[in-house]
């Protein structure tokens, strides 16, 4: 009964952020309900909430919320079909130090702004990861095929030009792809028991949960059925003992128990051994001191204007060569002919991410705003953003441009590195700013007249003023939202008009 | 009304039908300027068919290639192929039920044959292709009603 539930629940929220993962759905709050996006947004609600469930119902979040959790579930369910034989998990030592380490490493990661390392060891963005650069592809491959029937199934899909997968994301997905299935098919919950940080935090909490799994040894004969079955490889049959780092409250080695000698029951009816409250306590010291090493961090820093910099006057032109002086271009896009389309000396973010160090920080690359941006205007980063800032989503006009009307990044977005913005401030605020180069326009490379920019900008910002046989844009500054509404329609290669991005 | 009358030439009624010249609607051009203008209660009592729209073009290909990559020919039989079949979503008539569902197949049509870079919004107004057309039509006028006819309906999606 118990495993019922928890497996239907299980398998409701698996589909959910799978499918909300491939863009099919959007349903925002399966990523809000993770420990770690919610401790990244301060999201106070969900983290009592997730605290709450476990001091209720112990670690259920590894195998009920956790799309990672149960992802290596239905791959040891496959392997227990496919090779019965082989049924019994084992856990070696040294899981008990990693996870510790990892956690340290995590941290320090992101204490000191290498924001990949806490992002490999998040479940929720690994998971991320491996269905928006595995999965999503192959849907967007079915939908092609589905874009060319006729008739009204045909209208609901459409043919995409372009994939968001990109090649370091891809491999880096695929490498931790591989190893969870492998390590979840021959030794059941691996990546759960001996990596992830977030499990053995959990943990801490779970030792003290109200409902535990006991065992009645009147009753049990020592048939090691319930060891066999637990997926955690946590139960120890012989002694009657579960390892409360490792159980997730799976419920299969009761329905495995066919004498009812294992019960989900209430962990205090009996008082305490005496040892035993001040350890619970002092854990719990310990997890409340952690996660005040998370909250204490500098979250909040301001965004920065570009204006104030002084390399970008209002109205004035681009000068490429003080520019080149000063800065070096990071961004160069390419097409897929290899024509160069633009070079930027700062890559644009998604809007409403702040500055650069608090989006990094926030950020822990799971690519739900990759998926949904409806203009698939959002990358995974290569070396935008310089080493530590690997796959974070970055701005690329090729495919069009930021919509007006569109605030679907921030309204997925689970850590909050994408604050949730209202579309009225979409029409103000800054994610970048356009620069005219003159050289590359088609008003002087093929002498035609050209309003590609101007009409195409949503909010002005664009006035045509006379050079020479033609008119060619002029920015306003203040006007633009570096929406690159402009960078898009502009027709020259490389890029007369693009965006620059905000970041000092 | 006026559309109803068959003698009425395209241009009039597609000047009819976007509620004003077709030029100084569209070279006022942005997104913001299109969705402020308010819909012709005219139009809405009397509804227009849109085979009027169609463009004569006869897919003969000398406007193309456009130096600019707009897949002219293509656009256009997009563009024919729902106006003869009634089926443009007409901005001016977003209000109405029917509207969401022609938003959809248009856009998958237009999206699904016509490549991304390729769209009529690519067409800068450089007018080359214009004494190339056997049929005279004013290409980038027609390719400008259709970006704005596109534009409305992806900002409905």
């Amino acid at each position: 009964m118990l495993r019922t539930v928890r497996r239907t629940i299980a398998i409701v929220l698996w589909l959910l952020s799978t499918l909300s993962l491939l863009g099919i759905f959007r349903v925002a709050w399966v990523g809000r309900i993770q420990l770690v996006p919610a401790l990244l947004a301060i999201n106070v609600g969900i983290l009592v909430l997730l605290a709450i469930v476990t001091l209720v119902f112990g670690r259920v979040y590894c195998s009920v919320i956790c799309p990672m959790g149960i992802l290596q579930d239905l791959v040891g369910w496959l392997s227990r079909r496919v090779r019965p034989a082989a049924n019994r998990y084992s856990h070696p030592l040294w899981g008990h130090l990693t996870r510790p380490l990892i956690l340290i490493i995590g941290i320090w990661g992101f204490v000191e702004g290498i924001h990949w390392l806490p992002a490999l060891l998040d479940p929720w963005s690994e998971y991320g990861r491996m269905v928006t650069q595995g999965l999503y592809p192959l849907w967007l491959w079915v939908r092609d095929l589905l874009s060319g029937l006729n008739g009204p199934l045909g209208t609901w899909f459409e043919h995409e030009d372009f994939h968001t997968a990109s090649f370091q994301a891809s491999v880096i997905a695929a490498v931790v792809a591989l190893f969870v299935f492998l390590t979840a098919w021959i030794w059941g919950r691996t990546f759960c028991n001996s990596l992830c940080p977030v499990g053995w935090t959990l943990s801490w909490l779970s030792r003290c949960s109200l409902f535990t799994i006991s065992f009645d040894a009147s009753r049990c004969d020592y048939c090691g059925r319930c060891e066999a079955r637990c997926k955690a490889s946590c139960l120890d049959a012989r002694k009657l003992h579960i390892d409360p780092s490792r159980c997730v409250s799976c419920f299969d080695c009761i329905s495995a128990c066919d004498k009812g000698a294992i019960h989900y029951r209430f962990r205090y009816t009996r008082p305490a051994l005496s040892g035993k409250g001040q350890a619970h306590n002092e854990s719990r010291r310990q997890f409340l001191a952690t996660s005040a090493l998370f909250l204490q961090l500098p979250f909040v820093s301001r965004a920065q204007d570009i204006i104030e910099e002084g390399w970008i006057d209002e109205g004035t032109y681009y000068r490429t060569e003080q520019l080149d002086a000063e800065h070096e271009k990071r961004v160069k896009v390419y097409n897929r002919k290899g024509q160069l389309v633009v070079e930027r000396y700062k890559p644009v973010m998604p809007p409403s991410t702040g500055n650069i160090a608090r989006y990094l920080t926030r950020c822990t690359s799971c690519h739900l705003c990759i998926v949904h941006c409806p203009t698939h205007i959002l990358r995974p980063s290569t070396t935008e953003y310089g080493p530590e800032g690997l796959l974070v989503p970055t701005v690329n006009f090729t495919t069009g441009f930021c919509r007006p009307e569109c605030n679907a990044c921030a309204d997925v977005c689970p850590t909050g590195a994408i604050q949730t913005f209202s579309l009225s401030r979409k029409q103000r605020d800054k994610m970048g700013v356009a620069v005219f180069n003159s050289l590359t326009c088609v008003t002087a490379t093929d002498d035609v007249d050209c309003d590609a920019c101007v009409r195409h900008c949503p909010h002005q910002a664009i006035t045509m003023v006379v050079r020479g046989n033609h008119k060619v844009p002029k920015v306003t500054v203040n006007r633009c939202t570096g929406c690159g509404a402009c960078e898009f329609y502009c027709p020259a290669l490389p890029k007369a008009i693009h965006i620059e991005g905000l970041l000092s | 009304m006026v559309l109803q009358d068959e003698k009425m030439n395209r241009r009039e009624a597609i000047e009819r039908l976007l509620g004003g010249s077709v030029a100084t609607l569209l070279i006022a051009g942005g997104l913001t300027a299109c969705r402020q203008r308010k819909s012709s209660d005219a139009l809405q009592a009397n509804p227009v068919t849109q085979a009027a729209l169609h463009i004569p073009c006869i897919a003969c290909g000398d406007c193309m290639p456009c130096p600019y990559g707009v897949d002219i020919v293509g656009c256009f039989d997009v563009w024919n192929d729902a106006a003869d079949n009634n089926e443009l979503p007409d901005p001016k008539k977003a209000a109405s039920p029917h509207y969401a569902a022609l938003t959809r197949s248009f856009l998958a049509d237009y999206h699904n044959r016509i490549p991304l870079l390729a769209r009529a919004g690519h067409c800068i107004n450089c007018h080359r292709c214009e004494p190339l057309c056997p049929q005279h039509i004013q290409i980038p006028v027609f390719l400008r009603q259709m970006e704005w006819v596109e534009q409305n309906a992806e900002n409905r999606t």
